[in-house]
């Protein structure tokens, strides 16, 4: 029998032991990234000085920016709608519980989480080498895109289906036909309209990079104006793309609440037995219907496509032939920006722990803190990594140092949003519980909303770990660190067999830590 | 939450502490931003950096980075000391911070310029400027010196209005340019001279089934680069060092070797009015919001 006494002193050697532990890994990382808080501070007069020229807004500029932004959100939609739709037969071969064959589903997801961990500025770039500059290139970039991620959405909710569920359905002597119409399918409707929303504010925000390699959209504009240093037009860019997210983030909204509210009432059994028949014949139809018009829009001939097609099979033959004596490169680029992102997500998620206790409504002090507090965070969300990274380069110069600190205060701003969304949908008697032992509200966040959430929290940092390492891959662009400047330059001069290892070992980089981080979420939940 | 406050103290105090230790050594940086339209990939800039150091007895740390506008934002805050950068790029940094032009690259033609050209398909049919109106175009992208502003100045001085006798557009790269050309997707192209010959392993047929219209006017070449508020003593060392390694038997065979550069030539701002010139002949808006 442990004493009270022995079981606190154990309790904080452990903590103890934590804190150091972590305290090494911060150093070193510090070291890796070159940090210096001398560097910081002499450039942030610097730094305040760029962000200042942002602060003068352009709005007659905002006509130009219209049209661009109606053709991005175009691109969008048209590969959000055509990737999930494409996700969901996919979903259902992939996922390990309703799969007709383990093994293919097996090797189906191999193929696709490798696919995975190209960046959507990667493919762009690709496929802009394929079938060249334009709306189509950059369409079949985002659909790519969007099918991966929906198709991981999809997945881990069949995924979590419960045997016993899926089991009551087959004792009733139903095929696998009958376990998927009754049983997953009804839930993935509804689960595909938050996947789409979710898919196509991704959409919007890569469309903002692939205008760097030419694929259409409003990213075109930004990347001439960063280029032509006009941070006015620049900064209207960014004020109209956080409104257009805004309004995307309103509309799922609203259709979500329609959708869970809205019930329609049969007068007799026999009308809703004919409208059952009627939605079976319709839907596929209305999918059908529904692709023919994206394709159609996607306005490429068939002549033009099949050669897309020949030179996409040479490019593709000769990054399989990777050229491994290009390998030291490969190591130093993908070694910096492995510290960049493991950087970044540390001193994001220390931020965001403090600005989500701030701007959750139920854990903040009063209400004005937690409005500013939102602001503050959703304008860190919207600035675009690389943006950012131009900020900072100026401040403190060249090297990695730049790409971390941009990279974490993008990982400040989402994870904030996502983790205050976590502590606003917990239960009030959480809260409460420890409120009425006469603690105050700190108190009660620190001893029992935080340890309840925490380990989601953890799960929402390991996520944006693996999100940081492919963007970490786009800030070597301007020269922030990072494998990005020999990837970009070597797919410019069409060095395939480079880009081709350059590729491999950042995917196998990502698998690892993916299994790494599926393996420390496990352990935390 | 004693636990996280303190972690967060700890973890800010370790991380200063790292900071500070860095000890500021006297270092100049030098940023290299490769032509897109270059003669070389150049991926490391360390041997040239290791060559300077030794000349100036000032450690050089060099960087490449892909895009400009980190390094032209870089010696305005005089984080960058000095940089090989584009043309336009050099019209930029000069405007924004007045960043002084010291020396500007020779090419293989032992030439400081070059100039880029404009090819058709031999099938078009299309035999001088005049014929490509109505025609499609694709410039390479809006910031592209060679594929955008020289060769789209060239139009207006032959009369052709950009924005309504031809459809155009940015292909991004002067290669999908030349390769947007072959599929027919457009009739004329802008890239520098000569696109066909760097990629000729990918597009061996380009040198058959295309020939050249015509050439833009000579562009001067990379510019060597330094922060407007360096003064004149190290402006012109780093000038000196740059010209002497360039001469030396060894510093001119690696910047053949790694750069495709044949040596430095003195250059002063004048050099490159053209270039403005020519931005506003396309009516590229540089003014500053300040």
């Amino acid at each position: 029998m442990k004493s009270l006494r022995q079981y606190m002193i154990n309790k904080k050697r452990y903590t103890l032991g934590y804190l150091l532990g972590f305290i090494l890994i911060l150093i070193f990382l510090g070291f890796k990234v070159n940090f210096s808080f001398i560097n910081l501070y002499e450039g942030f007069p610097d730094m305040l000085n760029l962000f200042r020229r942002m602060f003068d807004p352009n709005l007659s500029y905002g006509k130009e920016v219209f049209e661009k932004l109606m053709d991005t959100i175009e691109i969008a939609l048209v590969s959000s709608s055509l990737g999930t739709i494409l996700a969901i037969p996919f979903s259902l071969l992939i996922s390990i519980n309703i799969a007709p064959s383990k093994s293919i589903s097996k090797i189906l997801t191999a193929i696709f989480s490798f696919f995975r961990t190209i960046p959507s500025l990667i493919w762009a770039a690709i496929l802009v080498s394929v079938f060249g500059i334009g709306k189509f290139s950059g369409i079949v970039a985002l659909t790519i895109i969007a099918f991966l991620m929906s198709l991981k959405l999809f997945r881990e909710y069949i995924e979590s289906i419960r045997e016993n569920q899926l089991n009551s359905v087959r004792s009733v002597g139903s095929n696998s036909v009958q376990v998927l119409r009754y049983c997953v399918l009804p839930h993935m409707m509804e689960l595909s309209i938050s996947v789409f929303f979710i898919v196509l504010e991704t959409g919007i925000r890569s469309a903002t990079i692939l205008g760097l390699v030419g694929a259409g959209g409003i990213g075109q504009i930004m990347w001439r104006d960063l280029n032509h240093l006009r941070y006015d037009n620049l900064s209207t860019l960014i004020l109209i793309l956080f409104i257009t997210i805004l309004i995307i983030d309103l509309v799922s909204l609203f259709l979500r609440s329609i959708l869970q509210r809205s019930s329609i009432k049969f007068k007799s059994i026999k009308s809703y037995r004919r409208f059952q028949t009627l939605k079976i014949i319709c839907t596929p139809i209305a999918l059908l219907g529904l692709l023919i018009l994206l394709f159609n829009s996607l306005s490429i001939s068939y002549d033009r496509f099949q050669r897309g097609i020949k030179q996409g099979e040479v490019i593709v033959k000769r990054m399989a032939n990777i050229d491994i004596s290009y390998y030291p490169k490969l190591i130093e680029g993908i070694g910096e920006s492995f510290y960049i992102a493991i950087f970044a997500t540390i001193i994001g998620s220390i931020f965001a722990l403090v600005l989500s206790y701030l701007s959750a409504y139920n854990t903040a002090p009063n209400k004005p803190i937690s409005i500013i507090s939102k602001v503050i965070t959703n304008t860190f969300r919207t600035f675009p990594p690389i943006i950012t990274a131009i900020i900072f380069f100026r401040g403190i110069g060249p090297g990695p140092l730049a790409g971390a600190m941009a990279l974490s205060i993008y990982t400040t701003g989402v994870l904030t949003k996502m983790y205050s969304e976590v502590l606003e949908s917990a239960k009030g008697n959480i809260q409460n519980s420890i409120i009425v032992t006469g603690a105050t509200n700190f108190q009660s966040y620190s001893h029992g909303l935080l340890p309840y959430t925490f380990p989601t929290f953890i799960s929402l940092a390991l996520y944006r770990l693996e999100s940081n390492i492919r963007n970490s891959t786009i800030l070597g662009i301007i020269g922030a660190g990072g494998i990005g400047t020999i990837l970009s330059m070597n797919i410019t001069w069409r060095n395939w067999e480079q880009v081709g290892l350059l590729l491999l070992g950042t995917s196998l980089m990502i698998i690892i830590i993916d299994k790494i981080s599926d393996y420390l979420r496990k352990l935390f939940s | 939450m004693k636990k996280v406050i303190a972690l967060l103290l700890i973890g800010v105090l370790t991380i200063s502490i790292v900071g500070c230790t860095k000890d500021k050594d006297e270092v100049i940086t030098m940023g290299f931003v490769p032509m897109k339209d270059g003669d070389k990939l150049v991926e490391s800039v360390e041997p040239l950096a290791e060559m300077l150091t030794k000349e100036l007895g000032v450690k050089v740390e060099g960087f490449t980075a892909a895009n400009y506008v980190g390094v032209v934002e870089g010696l305005g805050s005089g984080k960058v000391d000095f940089g090989l950068i584009p043309p336009f790029a050099y019209v930029l940094a000069n405007q924004e911070s007045d960043a002084e032009v010291i020396l500007t690259a020779i090419n293989n033609k032992g030439e400081a310029k070059y100039r880029s050209q404009f090819i058709v398909r031999k099938d078009s049919g299309i035999k001088s400027f005049e014929e490509i109106k109505g025609k499609k175009l694709a410039f390479v992208d809006p910031s592209s010196t060679s594929g955008y502003l020289f060769p789209g100045a060239h139009l207006i001085n032959e009369g052709i209005d950009i924005e309504k006798d031809i459809e155009y557009m940015y292909s991004g790269g002067h290669d999908k340019s030349l390769q947007l050309l072959l599929n027919g997707d457009v009739d004329v192209v802008s890239t520098f001279v000569d696109v066909r010959d760097r990629y000729k392993e990918e597009f061996p047929t380009a040198m058959e089934e295309t020939e050249i219209l015509g050439y833009t006017e000579y562009i001067p070449n990379i510019s060597v680069t330094t922060r407007g508020d360096m003064d004149k003593e190290l402006q012109e060392k780093i000038q000196a060092a740059l010209l002497k390694v360039s001469k030396s038997e060894e510093g001119g065979k690696l910047l053949q070797e790694l750069f495709n550069m044949y040596g430095f030539e003195k250059a002063t701002d004048a050099d490159y009015e053209i270039i403005r010139a020519t931005a506003k002949t396309m009516n590229v808006d540089l003014k500053e919001a300040e």
